[in-house]
């Protein structure tokens, strides 16, 4: 993937696309090949150091995996960030205290700039409605300027205000020259927003295009794996691209 | 409902247990006024009761506030027991072979630091085998108190007799090296520390990044692993942390209250700190009170005996009562409450 | 020599064996009973009393059975329509089996010693003249018997007939079986009861066949064992008794190395040989529960109307 470029995968779900995800992030062992970040080999980092050096996951079932329901708004903002600096106060050698002074200010600024709608920030996060368990996440994962963003079906259950915000937020992101890997069932807006389509079935990436050059038809084609282009037309095309 | 309901609902059990516990005194032939009068004149309305209670409720206080930690990550620490019993062998064997060769807060240092150690290590096992294989950790842990049990009884038939008494098991005498706050009771500065270490405990659990991780592993930990926690590593630690304490714990009995081993040292005592650390809510301050109020029961129960005549036998028989009763009733009330607000 | 030695296996893996294979069926249905370990208890107490005043062995069994069922419906209760933690619902049955079988031996009989008649080994004829195997598996005592009628019937209930399967379709995934009609809380509930049965049996089973006698704790951890061991078995009943063998070995062997050893003058490293049976479930369940996949929703609770 290149710097500032959203990569949209297109596939029915379970083809793959999962275990491609997970292995990126690192919730999966690689058995063979390399993932590299840059320069850097992170295929076999753990998952601490692999947000570390800045890739970021907004997962497909957020209420599971991105939050925990019983931890109030602002310690949810704190899960994959809770190493960085400006969260603790360093006084004590070993342990290190959270600063909940200015991390209260951070989640009332993100608060207020995604508009989660709450009472207040002690609230806890079970208590909110999906969507804006959804803008949590998302304030959280994109606010830590990564370098990578993986986002799995970021738009789904939102309303169209909503959608249109989380769309127009990652072309942003984009534009600030980030990677984002974008897994979406929904087509309009893989096409909508993909620099590169690359499609998977059964494991495999069988076409790599550019939006303007398919038609929604020809890649269902490829997503029923009825059509499927061959491995070195598949690479060729990827370096094109 | 409001939390303050929630933190105060395992203390309604305390008036049930009090009812049955008379009831029990009276079918079984005995003055249940008179018993009362003698609980509680031993346990509160006298220095030396009050004394004698904190010094109960001292390896509460260590055992509870590290099974409450461990809780907080959904590992249930069930083998106080054997750590108690561990860290009360390695202070006594370390005692035994320093007190007369060392000065005496060095002899004392070194039996409560490997105490913690080997109280640690004790626990670990039950940790790894829970976090790396997925097994049960209650099952290993009670197979980890028989073992630390039968250890204990080969012991002090063996290499910790005491050469001059042969009827009964245990070890050579100690000599007391806690600062005994109360003169003359078996109040001793241990109390102290473990205060200390319970509010050390709440700091790390509550404002701190390890104790971050410790409660969201406990309360999801699949959204834990995501956000980068090792999962696995905090059960360890929490199952080691957990372990010290409670090795801790024997070892400050052993050599502030009791000064000399044997098998009896600890009758339920792992058991029952698990009771206390769900009445404090496996919330190291709350289960400060509840430690107390434990070792007041535990020491009201040995008044009775000579206040009323009850055999010993008996009266733990109906102590062991009330902590069940104290249990079912704080299990039931919190976890109706949240059906109810569910 | 040998022959005694596997005979003294076989009933000691018994009350762990029977309470084992109850518990297969608790958790193949989807509910861990963490308090087979206080049920035993309870189990024994009542059979050692009542064979007391009674001196009716089959009575003892029956009552005991009887209140085993009781408890672990209560266990049921908790965990299936209250839907609380099957951990904490499970070490309270613990904690109550435990407290109140030490409470009413010391109510009723103090620190009196009293013991009670065993039961007596039965030899079946023809059976039990077979060099050493007919000593060993022939010459037992009834609830052995029983074990060597439960495995096969176990075994049979669950692979063969419809209730077997239909209670590992609601241990496996409750929300298809109950969408297919199958009635999830009741099979739940008979599951966990027949394990407690068969836990309060094994309690009886230690306590008349066995030890004659009743104290605080008498079942040791066996409770726990044999909760572990459908684990080591990956859930099947037979397996699981393969497990509580290993621990009926190594305490026979134990045991009869004890003799040996208060002969030879090292009386107090008998409690190291005590040890052993312990240390070897924990290996057995090291070996064993890599990973082991449970039944699919165990230890999970079931909700009608999806969450």
């Amino acid at each position: 993937m290149k710097k500032g470029e959203i990569v949209g995968i297109a596939g029915v779900a379970g083809n793959g696309q999962r275990e491609l995800t997970e292995a990126i992030y690192g919730l999966r062992k690689v058995s063979s090949g390399r993932i590299l970040l840059g320069n850097t080999d992170v295929t076999h980092m753990p998952i601490r150091r692999r947000l570390e050096i800045g890739i970021s996951y907004i997962p497909q079932e957020r209420v599971r995996y991105g939050v925990i329901r019983s931890f109030s708004i602002l310690e949810n903002i704190l899960l994959d960030r809770f190493e960085e600096d400006m969260f603790s106060i360093k006084r004590v050698p070993l342990l290190k205290l959270l600063d909940y002074n200015s991390i209260s200010k951070y989640t009332e600024e993100l608060v207020r700039r995604y508009e989660i709608v709450t009472p207040h920030i002690r609230e806890k996060a079970g208590a909110l409605s999906g969507g804006n368990i959804q803008r949590l996440i998302l304030a959280r994962e994109l606010e830590r300027l990564p370098k990578i963003l993986i986002a799995e079906e970021p738009t789904a259950g939102l309303d169209i205000k909503a959608t249109e915000y989380v769309r127009q937020k990652l072309l942003d992101l984009k534009a600030s020259g980030v990677g984002i890997l974008l897994i979406s069932s929904d087509l309009t807006e893989i096409f909508q927003l993909s620099d590169v389509i690359a499609v998977m079935y059964g494991g495999e990436i069988v076409g790599v295009f550019k939006p303007e050059e398919i038609s929604y038809e020809d890649i269902g084609l490829y997503m029923t794996g009825v059509s499927k282009m061959p491995r070195d037309e598949v690479l060729r095309r990827w370096e094109l691209y | 409902m409001s939390s303050w309901v929630l933190a105060i609902a395992p203390y309604a059990s305390i008036p049930a247990s009090f009812i049955l516990m008379a009831l029990m005194l009276y079918m079984t032939g005995y003055d249940p006024i008179r018993g009362f009068s003698g609980f509680f004149q031993g346990a509160f309305l006298n220095p030396m009761g009050i004394a004698t209670s904190l010094a109960r409720s001292t390896a509460f206080l260590f055992m509870a506030v590290g099974i409450g930690l461990a809780i907080n990550a959904r590992v249930l620490n069930i083998g106080g027991e054997g750590q108690y019993i561990i860290g009360a062998i390695v202070a006594t064997a370390i005692a035994l072979a320093t007190q007369n060769t060392m000065p005496e807060y060095l002899s004392l240092l070194l039996s409560l630091m490997t105490a913690l150690i080997a109280g640690a290590m004790w626990a670990i096992i039950p940790g790894i085998l829970k976090a790396y294989m997925g097994v049960n950790e209650i099952i290993t842990s009670v197979m980890m108190n028989i073992l630390a049990f039968r250890l204990l009884q080969w012991l002090l038939r063996g290499p910790l007799k005491n050469p001059l008494s042969e009827a009964w098991p245990m070890s050579p005498p100690l000599k007391p090296m806690l600062i005994e706050l109360v003169p003359g009771s078996t109040l001793n500065v241990g109390f102290i520390i473990a205060l200390i270490i319970a509010v050390f405990t709440y700091i790390l659990l509550y404002k701190t990044v390890e104790g971050y991780k410790v409660r969201a592993t406990g309360l999801n930990p699949d959204a834990a692993t995501y956000g980068g926690i090792d999962v696995k590593k905090v059960m360890v630690y929490v199952s080691m942390y957990s372990g010290a304490l409670c090795g801790l714990a024997g070892a400050v009995d052993i050599l502030g209250v009791f000064h000399f081993l044997y098998e009896g040292i600890s009758i339920g005592l792992g058991y029952t700190s698990v009771v206390v650390a769900l009445v404090g809510k496996a919330n190291p301050l709350l289960i400060i009170p509840a430690s107390i109020m434990f070792g007041a029961i535990y020491n009201g129960f040995t008044h009775l005996q000579s206040a009323i005549g009850v055999s010993y036998t008996l009266s733990k028989g109906i102590e062991g009562l009330i902590y069940l009763v104290i249990l079912l009733i704080t299990v039931f009330v919190e976890y109706r409450v949240k059906v109810i607000v569910k | 020599m040998a022959s005694s030695i596997i005979n003294l296996a076989i009933v000691m893996s018994t009350p762990v064996a029977i309470a084992s294979v109850g518990e297969v069926f608790s958790q193949r249905s989807g509910v861990v009973n963490l308090g087979v370990e206080g049920i035993m208890l309870m189990g024994a107490f009542l059979s050692f009393h009542l064979s007391y005043i009674t001196n009716n062995l089959l009575l003892s069994y029956i009552v005991a059975t009887a209140v085993g069922t009781l408890l672990a419906l209560l266990h049921a209760f908790l965990t299936v329509t209250l839907r609380l933690d099957q951990t904490i619902s499970g070490m309270g049955i613990y904690f109550l089996g435990f407290g109140l079988s030490d409470f009413l031996y010391k109510v009723l009989y103090g620190t009196k010693y009293v013991s009670i008649s065993k039961a007596n080994p039965i030899s079946i004829p023809i059976l039990s003249s077979i060099p050493i195997v007919g000593y060993s598996f022939f010459n037992q005592y009834p609830s052995v018997y029983t074990l060597y009628l439960l495995l096969p019937a176990g075994w049979f209930i669950l692979e063969k007939t419809k209730y077997g399967l239909y209670m590992k379709a609601v241990g496996e995934n409750p929300r298809v079986a109950d969408s297919l009609g199958v009635n999830v809380v009741l099979y739940r509930y008979i599951n966990v009861a027949f394990g407690g049965a068969l836990a309060g049996l094994a309690g009886a089973s230690l306590c008349l066949d066995i030890t004659g006698l009743f104290y605080e704790n008498l079942t040791m951890g066996m409770g726990f064992i044999a909760v572990g061991l459908v684990a080591f078995g990956k859930w099947s009943p037979l397996r699981a008794f393969a497990g509580s063998l290993v621990f009926g070995f190594t305490w026979s062997i134990s045991s009869t190395l004890q003799t040996y050893f208060q002969r030879i003058g090292l009386a107090s490293y008998v409690y190291l040989l005590l040890m052993l049976p312990y240390l070897a479930v924990i290996a057995a369940l090291v070996v064993m529960s890599r990973k082991a996949r449970g039944p699919g929703s165990l230890g999970q609770p079931y909700y009608r109307e999806s969450t």
